[in-house]
């Protein structure tokens, strides 16, 4: 199971880009106003990979996936055939030795 | 029967209800009562109050000469269990709380580690435990003599102590701030054997192999 | 050898296999035979699935495995109990884990400790499946999402239609061409009912069709008249936020006048299975990702259906061609990667599908009940050609570095008679039923049994197990007196005679000694009814029951068995390598297999290389 960590960039370094503060330099005075912006977009953030953390981490599967070579949708399924096939009337090739 | 209170607080009911990472948690609270909880969330293990004095769980199941012991982290908690030789035991895990103080990135980290814990913890208990849960204002309680399931509503705080020590079989100290759940109502026990519907159950995953 | 690849065909019978063979029929078989040799093969005591591929996968007798039955009992309360698999749970607050009751080491262990791959798809016993290097996806013994071995569910507007055995039947009324109902899932031991998944079918009677909506996937789903419709994925909600999938396929037998639909067994869903059937673990659902959903348990075949006649012969055959050429579609995918290591592909269909036509090669058939339906004599033959065709199609992947190898567990012959074990033991006084109690009157699970005056009881497929002192809870015989018990048994038993018919019903009687050895053996059986051709256990021996009668006429559509004295029948052996041997056993075929791929065999294992 993929956890936030593996499927997220740092939560910070996110806040950090959408506030528009480079994290390295950190302002001398963190007062109220730039804390409490930080704090409710981390809530935010927080709450938006709660709510969709399955989702994200079934793309992340996708796209593992697909990097192993398999399709995405599911193929259908052996179903009925609408002629039967007579498997008797078929020449097989047999293995030569 | 064995009590094992685990105190987490700065859990929040909004998440410990909604979270569906938490496996364990969640499990329980199938499997037994939860919802919120009115009160000051550090009286969850009080018994009574009087004016110079706070009677405890700990302190009023150490008086009966009950194997008591307390804990600040789950490992401890655990090589404890693995003895199986106790009677009462109490967690109580500031992690979140501190996580949530910090308001460090992690907090989401902290209820799957806390969950994950509590897995571990599960695995070495015996059936005749009865668990509490209880962060800030919400509890989450298995007994398998537990007569109340589901959402259990407008529960206060003090409330835990006393349905835990009924629940235990234990008598009540004479004065109790809180009030248990269950008194008065019939504690289930185990049943054994099998109804003739369990049996009807049985035979239909067996015949379904067509030989029988 | 680089590669060794076996192809299992489940219940293939020499009898039929050497007739065709004779016949020109079975070009690609007749060609191994050429190449290497055919032989019949010994099959284990008792003459059963699990219990023969266990040898297999083992090579050791069933002592040696612990597998020696579908069912056993449980000392405690006398219960029959599913002998492959079990459920532990540690205590009430963890999810249980299931463990495989094949016990001993399968010879892929062997070859993973060498770093020998395998692709193993199918073998029974093998859930959950075994950690190996390679890839492998269980099969029988994979449950239904209900627990079971496979329980349908029949949908009728019918009233007073009550379930057959090992179904669950719902009425259901239809409003202004709609149908609401519910798939039935998982129970609920909270609540004691079962879980709903809920569906609403619309019927579309001019297109002969209905159309299943739901929150499933797809979620309308179509289904036509008497055919086999695809999967539709469902979800049962277990608890908070704790739901399991599962998959499902029908059948629409009828729209008017009454509405009858049948629905297969809740199937685990590959993507997230309750249990693990396959390791690694996401191989299952990486091969549905290549193929197309398959079924997962691990009776794929539709037998209940049949036999509880909800359907009919040729829809059954349709089911089982979707099976087999779902299977035929795994072997030819990983046969088109392999390598190197082994290989073991089964397909069961050809045993399920001779259980339920060999009636009509017999004309005077019990379950016939005097009506011929020559159609159908031909189906098994027509089968076995097909078979002949996969083994073909597997045999281009065979070259000069390459052990080829294709075989049968066990044969099939005919059931047209069953004995009621319990009913002879009560008659000859091992067992007891309690006071004004007769057979005839409780239903299975020993209902009426008065354990206190039982010396020996029955359930399975031919197992007698003695009531011991300290070992069933409420055992009776000390040691020194199961001698005369067993002794008793055996002499009574053995050449008895089914009057009605004037033929012998059992040929003998073995002491579990006799025929296993091994760290297992105090769980076997104690004795084991060796049956003639054309009869078995009857229906209601295997859970305990104790009917009335002897012996009874077997009318049901499951025509053929073989869980008779195993000497009547043996599988079939082919290999691409010339080998001496007269009589091949099933023991022998993983030390063969371990030689061709350089891996010493285990102290244990008990045959021989074929090919030394």
């Amino acid at each position: 199971m993929n956890s936030i960590h593996e499927v997220a960039p740092s939560l910070s370094r996110l806040a950090a880009e959408l506030s528009g503060t480079n994290p390295l330099r950190v302002p001398e005075y963190l007062g109220p106003e730039t804390v409490m912006p930080l704090a409710s977009i981390l809530a935010t953030i927080l709450g938006f990979f709660l709510v969709f953390w399955r989702l994200i981490a079934k793309t992340v599967k996708k796209v593992i996936r697909r990097a192993r070579g398999l399709p995405d949708e599911m193929p259908p399924e052996v179903e009925m055939e609408e002629a039967p096939v007579d498997e008797s009337s078929k020449t097989e090739n047999i293995s030569t030795q | 029967m064995k009590i094992l209170v685990l105190n987490l607080p700065g859990v929040e009911p909004k998440t410990l209800f909604s979270d569906e990472r938490l496996e364990n948690l969640h499990r329980l609270m199938d499997m037994g009562c939860y919802g919120e909880l009115k009160g000051d969330a550090s009286a969850w293990n009080v018994l009574a109050r009087q004016e110079n004095h706070t009677l405890t769980l700990l302190e009023f199941l150490g008086q009966a000469d009950k194997h008591c012991a307390s804990f600040e982290n789950f490992s401890a908690l655990q090589s404890k269990l693995e003895s199986q030789d106790w009677d009462y035991c109490q967690l109580i895990d500031a992690g979140l709380k501190n996580a949530t103080s910090r308001a460090d990135s992690g907090i989401a980290d902290e209820y799957l580690r806390l969950d994950r814990e509590l897995g571990e913890v599960l695995q070495h208990l015996s059936d005749d435990t009865i668990i509490a849960a209880i962060g800030d204002g919400c509890f989450v309680l298995v007994s398998s003599n537990n007569p109340i399931s589901g959402e259990h509503k407008d529960g206060a705080i003090v409330d835990v102590a006393p349905t835990l020590l009924e629940l235990a079989g234990y008598p009540l100290p004479s004065a109790v701030e809180g009030k248990s759940w269950v008194a008065g109502m019939e504690l289930k026990n185990a049943s054994s054997g099998l109804t003739s519907e369990e049996e009807e159950i049985l035979r239909e995953r067996l015949s379904g192999l067509g030989y029988i | 050898m680089k590669r060794v690849i076996v192809i299992g065909l489940d219940g293939f019978e020499p009898k039929i296999v050497e007739g065709l063979l004779a016949r020109g029929e079975l070009p690609n078989l007749a060609k191994l035979c050429e190449q290497g040799g055919y032989r019949r093969l010994k099959t284990t005591h008792s003459a059963q699935t699990p219990v023969a591929w266990s040898t297999f996968s083992t090579g050791t007798n069933p002592g040696g495995h612990g597998i020696f039955d579908f069912l056993t009992r449980d000392t405690k309360t006398y219960l029959p109990i599913m002998a492959l698999s079990r459920y532990e749970q540690k205590n009430a607050f963890v999810l249980p884990k299931v463990v495989n009751m094949r016990r001993g080491t399968p010879f892929w262990n062997l070859l993973s400790a060498r770093d020998v791959q395998s692709t193993i798809i199918r073998v029974p016993c093998a859930y959950p499946p075994d950690q190996i290097k390679g890839r492998m996806l269980s099969g029988v013994g994979v449950p239904d999402l209900r627990g079971g071995f496979g329980t349908p569910t029949f949908y009728s507007s019918r009233t007073g239609l009550s379930s057959e055995q090992s179904e669950k039947v719902l009425t259901v009324s239809v409003k202004d061409g709609k149908v609401a109902t519910h798939i039935v899932g998982p129970r609920d031991p909270k609540t004691k009912s079962d879980h709903k998944f809920d569906i609403n079918i619309q019927i579309d009677k001019p297109g002969n069709k209905i159309i299943i909506q739901s929150q499933g996937q797809p979620e309308k789903l179509e289904v036509q008249l008497g055919k086999w419709s695809k999967w539709l994925k469902v979800k049962f909600k277990v608890g908070m936020m704790q739901s399991v999938s599962g998959i499902v396929r029908f059948n629409l037998r009828q729209i008017e006048p009454e509405f009858e639909l049948y629905a297969s067994p809740v199937n685990f869903d590959t993507e997230e299975p309750l249990f693990p059937i396959s390791s690694p673990q996401e191989y299952a659902h990486d091969l549905a990702m290549k193929i197309g959903r398959y079924y997962t348990a691990g009776m794929a075949e539709d037998h209940d259906g049949l036999n509880n006649e909800r359907f009919d012969e040729s829809s059954y055959l349709d089911q089982c061609r979707l099976v087999l050429r779902e299977r035929r579609k795994m072997m030819e995918f990983e046969l088109g990667r392999f390598e190197s290591g082994f290989f073991f592909c089964l397909f069961d269909t050809p045993d399920r599908l001779a259980h339920m036509f060999w009636r009509f090669t017999e004309p005077d058939h019990p379950a016939n009940r005097g009506v011929q339906q020559p159609e159908f004599a031909q189906v098994i033959e027509e089968h076995y050609r097909e078979c002949d065709a996969i083994v073909g199609e597997a045999m281009k992947h065979a070259d000069e570095d390459t052990l080829f190898i294709v075989l049968s567990d066990h044969g099939m012959n005919s059931f047209q008679r069953g004995l009621n074990l319990n009913t002879w033991l009560y008659e000859n006084g091992f067992l007891a039923l309690k006071a004004n109690s007769q057979p005839g009157e409780g239903g299975d699970f020993f209902q009426n049994v008065d354990w206190n005056q039982t010396k020996a009881y029955a359930l399975g497929l031919g197992c007698i197990f003695l009531n011991m002192a300290g070992r069933e809870s409420n055992g009776i015989l000390k040691a020194e007196e199961a001698e005369p018990v067993r002794e008793g048994i055996v002499s009574g038993l053995t050449g008895l005679v089914d009057s009605d018919r004037g033929q012998v019903a059992v040929r003998s009687v073995a002491r579990r000694e006799q025929v296993y050895r091994g760290p297992y053996l105090s769980e076997a059986p104690d004795l084991l009814v060796n049956f003639s051709e054309g009869y078995r256990v009857s229906w209601g021996t295997p859970l305990g029951g104790v009917p009335r009668g002897l012996f009874e006429d077997n009318l049901k559509k499951w025509g053929g068995d073989h869980v008779i004295d195993p000497e009547l029948v043996p599988g079939v052996l082919f290999m691409n390598k010339a080998f001496r041997e007269e009589s091949p056993s099933l023991v022998d075929l993983a030390p063969t297999i371990l030689n061709a791929l350089g891996v010493p065999k285990g102290a244990e294992m008990e045959g021989k290389d074929l090919l030394s």
